[in-house]
């Protein structure tokens, strides 16, 4: 005779209760309870557990409007004996007409007949008939609205394809007694007393010299808790504060609203160019302006008009300076090392930012109106070509990667310029640009030495580093999702 | 950005050389352009905006022969002097001044080339163009027209033609009304009174810039010779597009023959003499590194230069149709191309600086520390989320072009964004408590003020303000300092539970139990408590 613990005892009776077999849910006692007992007597083979697959559905948004409006094919026949496909069109929309006729040919509702040049629709008897019936799609969806599933597979296979009802799958656990289970509540059920939950009192009075402790199954379910932690993006960029600080960088920061002028015009991105169209950059409305020293203005126009004293020969274009005060939202945080070089334009300096930019796209799984961007400067003496590879290398090695490829690339703003690609799942993958800061950039702030600059991406980092396939999941962040992420 | 298509055995036809599919596609991405696509014998490259020379197949397998040593150096063609003349008449001035024009003769026109005109068009288009704003090229059967031509303003009654690809005439009125060209280009000649064509010597139309050209002078398969004209606002743009076309052909075996521009001044067009420019060796050296100074000729010579060494300097001869060089910097980047990207070994910087960074570690750890989540979200926000949802009023940075009225403003709080999450969240377990630490951006007598804040929400079945003053006060003692509360009146939290985050005498932020209707807007059902602290005002040595 097995020993049976208060709790075993009162699952098997209530499993008795329920004839024999039980969904964990439908007990009268608490979940986590219940699984430690049947666990218990699994072990003691009074019990068995299956789990099983099911299938259920839920309608779709198109299920949900059938149901509410009625199938389109009927709709369609509904009164009608014969209408031109232009005329159907003209009025239900091209997609939705073909779907109502394309249901209607199928069922035999209608036949399409060709006069002159123009094609027709014309009612069948069949479809008269069945108009007035209620349709066997509609009954399954209506059962399905309710939660109940016995419904012909063919039914069901129809409404998958016209995306009517979404599948989902659901594993369905029970609990049943075994044979020896019977057993064991047809003869009775005796109790040893025994110490299960050691309490402060046993210990005080000794009582645990006299009594056995009830061993616990250690394979028992325990419920899970979850410990508060750092959003992975936040843990990548408190790893790469930490790179570059490590190799003596500063960090800066900077605003999110900015002037065309520091954001555009002191980088020598001319007044035409695309990244300054509507299409892709957010301007404000509220402040749209931002106050810029006249004087400065006016240099920087001479630099993109005949290249100023810079040896170059500008864009060659009339510079518009009410441009320069327009306010936007930073597209780039180059905007920042410009801002930082034109106040400290004495040289060493190394300083980096991880902050957000705008650009003007719309949200989908690869594109978000705002993400971050690494950005780096290293001003020195004689900085060159080599170093910026050198650091860049230095990097994206320290995060991980061990292959890295350096191709020619554009900014209006650099030259050379590069793009940055690393090696993952054998595949090249680019990760940012950089380059060295063109003269028409730095001579005007006074900056004679060679500044070396990057922008580097950080959710596409992120997304590869963590699995994911929509950047969503970074920003409209699933708490479960978070709860069960390891940390990296 | 544009993207070349074209065909691989057209390209190698062009190289002169057999190369493999996997030599281009190791050797093309080093010359500075991306290969988006190479599948069968269809190749799209894209094409950075500051080449549009290699907007052609034509223009691609130049810069491919000199970068793969086919042929290095300088490309020259062959331009015979004007034979005819184009007159540019003072009523087009006010409407699209600009006009250069080349011809070339003997083309042995096939498909290959009808196609590549047909893309490096439309390609220069849209980059150099603007869409045709800048500049627009009209390509024409030189053979059905007669010399000289002109190139006038006109009133747009006063002239009737066939354009191109119909049947019937239409004045340029109708053409802009009606024509699907005509509609989408209108509004480049709107403004004016007079609209630009060009005429033979008996009045037919070849075009009628930047809209449509006449089917007169359509090209076919016969057509030997051909006329080119580029019509603008920008000079600069014209006369690029024009070098670009007109090589692209003579690559293909044409040749080229100038036209005198005839207007307020005289100029020949085509002018394919090359750009001079000097680099001192030295620059090259501090830039690149690179010590050897044949390394830097021949590479240079791989980018379609040529050069000549005088002293420390380098006299660097580059073909017109290189609009991008502006600056000796834009030779020392070719030269660095020209040598590759993947030769030029790693160093470091010498420059000694500490490190230092912006780490939010104390409050992280403090929020860790009572359980809480981190979350991160958007700061494009909208006003219905930001301040309607939440029960209150404000003002916030309005973006002029928000992709949809729910992305339109800047954020001021991160409450609403976190009660979002929540609301995302309404499937997973309770208790839920997340937190953010966050930029907002405060719109202030017309000035955008940027925060730094930190925020916390929590949901739960039993949650209240004592729960909430317990985690606020062990945030502030976690970064040592003392918490004094005031009550607070706020449009979001239930009245009398809501108190402000006093230290030193300055409200610094603010927490509470949020009103069932703030609750309901976000379509949660449990009660949330929420506490927001400006860490600017808290910590401002650190965050302002």
């Amino acid at each position: 005779m097995e020993i049976l613990s208060p709790l075993e005892k009162q699952l098997l009776l209530l499993l008795e209760k329920h004839g024999g077999k039980a969904e964990p849910e439908q007990l009268e006692m608490e979940l986590v309870k219940v699984m430690n007992a049947a666990s218990w007597l699994q072990s003691k083979g009074l019990v068995g557990m299956e789990e099983k697959l099911i299938k259920e559905y839920e309608l779709t948004e198109e299920g949900e409007r059938f149901l509410k409006e009625g199938l389109p094919e009927k709709n369609l026949l509904k009164g009608l004996k014969k209408a031109s496909l232009e005329e159907i069109e003209n009025k239900l929309g091209r997609k939705e007409a073909a779907i109502a006729i394309g249901w209607a040919k199928r069922k035999g509702w209608c036949d399409i007949v060709k006069e002159g040049d123009k094609k027709y629709l014309v009612v069948t008897e069949k479809g008269k008939e069945e108009v007035a019936k209620e349709q066997a799609e509609e009954e399954a969806l209506e059962k399905i609205k309710e939660g109940n599933f016995e419904i012909d597979e063919e039914i069901i296979n129809v409404l998958k394809r016209r995306e009517a009802i979404r599948e989902k799958e659901r594993v369905k656990r029970s609990i049943f007694l075994t044979e020896k289970g019977w057993n064991v509540i047809k003869a009775g059920i005796k109790i040893e007393e025994e110490i299960s939950q050691l309490t402060p009192e046993i210990i005080k009075s000794g009582e645990w010299k006299k009594k056995k402790f009830r061993k616990y199954d250690v394979k028992a379910f325990a419920p899970s808790i979850y410990p508060g932690k750092l959003h992975p993006m936040t843990q990548l960029i408190e790893k790469i504060r930490k790179i570059f600080a490590e190799i003596g960088f500063k960090e800066i920061r900077g605003s999110y609203v900015e002037s065309c002028f520091w954001n555009m015009d002191a980088l020598f991105i001319p007044q035409d160019h695309p990244a300054r169209d509507m299409q892709d950059t957010f301007y404000c409305k509220k402040p749209d302006r931002i106050k810029i020293d006249r004087k400065l203005i006016e240099k920087i126009a001479k630099v993109h008009e005949n290249g100023w004293k810079t040896g170059s020969k500008g864009w060659g274009y009339k510079f518009d300076e009410r441009e320069a005060e327009k306010a936007l939202l930073r597209t780039h945080t180059t905007v920042n090392t410009i801002r930082y070089l034109a106040h400290n334009p004495e040289p060493p300096a190394k300083v980096f930012s991880i902050e957000r930019v705008f650009r003007r796209e719309n949200i989908d799984s690869t594109h978000l109106p705002e993400f971050h961007q690494i950005e780096g400067i290293v001003y020195e003496k004689d900085a060159n070509f080599c170093m910026l590879k050198g650091i860049l290398k230095e990097f994206y090695n320290r995060m991980g990667f061990e292959k890295i490829r350096f191709r020619p690339s554009y900014f209006p703003y650099t030259e050379p310029s590069l793009e940055i690609e690393v090696r993952w799942q054998r595949k090249w993958i680019e990760l940012g640009g950089a380059g060295i800061f063109r003269p028409e950039v730095t001579l005007p702030f006074g900056i004679e030495e060679p500044v070396l600059a990057w922008g580097l991406g950080l959710e596409r980092m992120a997304m590869i580093l963590l699995g994911l396939n929509d950047i969503r999941m970074l920003y409209f962040s699933d708490i479960n999702w978070l709860r069960n992420l390891p940390l990296l | 950005m544009p993207v070349v298509n074209f065909d691989y055995y057209d390209l190698l036809s062009l190289l002169g050389r057999e190369v493999s599919r996997e030599e281009l596609l190791e050797k093309i991405p080093m010359m500075g352009v991306c290969i988006e696509r190479f599948e069968g014998n269809e190749i799209s490259i894209e094409v950075f905006p500051n080449r549009p020379d290699l907007l052609s197949v034509e223009g691609m397998a130049r810069a491919l022969r000199a970068f793969l040593g086919i042929e290095e150096g300088l490309k020259k063609y062959d331009v015979a002097p004007p034979k005819i003349s184009l007159h540019v008449e003072k009523s087009v001035e006010k409407v699209r001044p600009f006009i250069a024009a080349a011809i070339v003769r003997n083309v042995e026109m096939n498909d290959e080339i009808i196609a590549s005109l047909m893309e490096v068009q439309e390609k220069l288009h849209f980059s150099v163009g603007k869409d045709r704003k800048k500049m627009a090229i009209g390509v024409h059967d030189f053979d059905k027209v007669t010399p000289p031509f002109v190139y006038k303003g006109v009133k747009p009654n006063e002239i009737k033609f066939v354009p191109l690809g119909k049947e019937e005439e239409m004045d340029l009125n109708e053409i802009l009304e009606k024509h699907e060209k005509g509609i989408a280009y209108a509004h480049l000649i709107k403004h004016s009174d007079l609209y630009p064509i060009i005429l033979d010597k008996n009045g037919n139309v070849l075009s009628f810039p930047p809209i449509i050209n006449g089917e007169l002078t359509a090209l076919n398969e016969y057509t030997k010779n051909i006329f080119i004209d580029v019509t603008g606002t920008d000079m600069n743009a014209v006369l690029a597009a024009l070098n670009i076309v007109a090589t692209s052909l003579a690559e293909r075996g044409g040749k080229l023959e100038q036209v005198e521009i005839i207007g307020k001044k005289k100029i020949i067009t085509p002018d394919l003499t090359p750009q001079e420019n000097e680099v001192s060796i030295d620059y090259i050296k501090k830039i690149l590194k690179i010590e050897d100074e044949k390394e830097i000729l021949k590479s240079l010579l791989k980018m379609g230069h040529d050069v000549v060494k005088e002293g420390n300097k380098i006299k660097v001869y580059s073909p017109v149709w290189r609009v991008d060089i502006l600056h000796a910097i834009d030779l020392i980047e070719d030269v660095a191309i020209g040598y590759g990207y993947e030769k030029f070994e790693d160093m470091l910087p010498k420059a000694m600086i500490f490190g230092s960074s912006f780490s939010h570690d104390r409050i992280h750890q403090t929020m860790i520390g009572l359980g809480f989540n981190e979350v991160v979200t958007l700061s494009i926000s909208s006003p219905e989320k930001e301040f309607e949802k939440m029960g209150i009023a404000g003002e916030a940075v309005e973006i002029a072009n928000p992709i949809s009225s729910e992305h339109s403003i800047l954020r001021q709080s991160l409450l609403p964004s976190l009660l979002e999450i929540l609301s995302k969240n309404r499937h997973n377990d309770l208790p839920q408590q997340i937190y953010e630490i966050g930029d907002v951006v405060i719109f202030e007598k017309g000035r955008a003020k940027q925060k730094t804040f930190l925020a916390g929400v929590k949901i739960d079945a039993k949650t209240g303000f004592t729960e909430c003053k317990s985690v606020v006060e062990a945030i502030l003692r976690n970064l040592g300092y003392k918490m004094d509360v005031e009550e607070k009146m706020h449009g979001s939290f239930i009245e009398g539970r809501c108190a402000s985050i006093m230290v030193n005498g300055m409200e610094i932020g603010y927490f509470g139990e949020i009103k069932p209707s703030v609750i309901c807007n976000f379509g949660l059902e449990y009660p949330v408590i929420a506490f927001e602290i400006d860490l600017s005002k808290l910590l401002p040595s650190f965050y302002e």
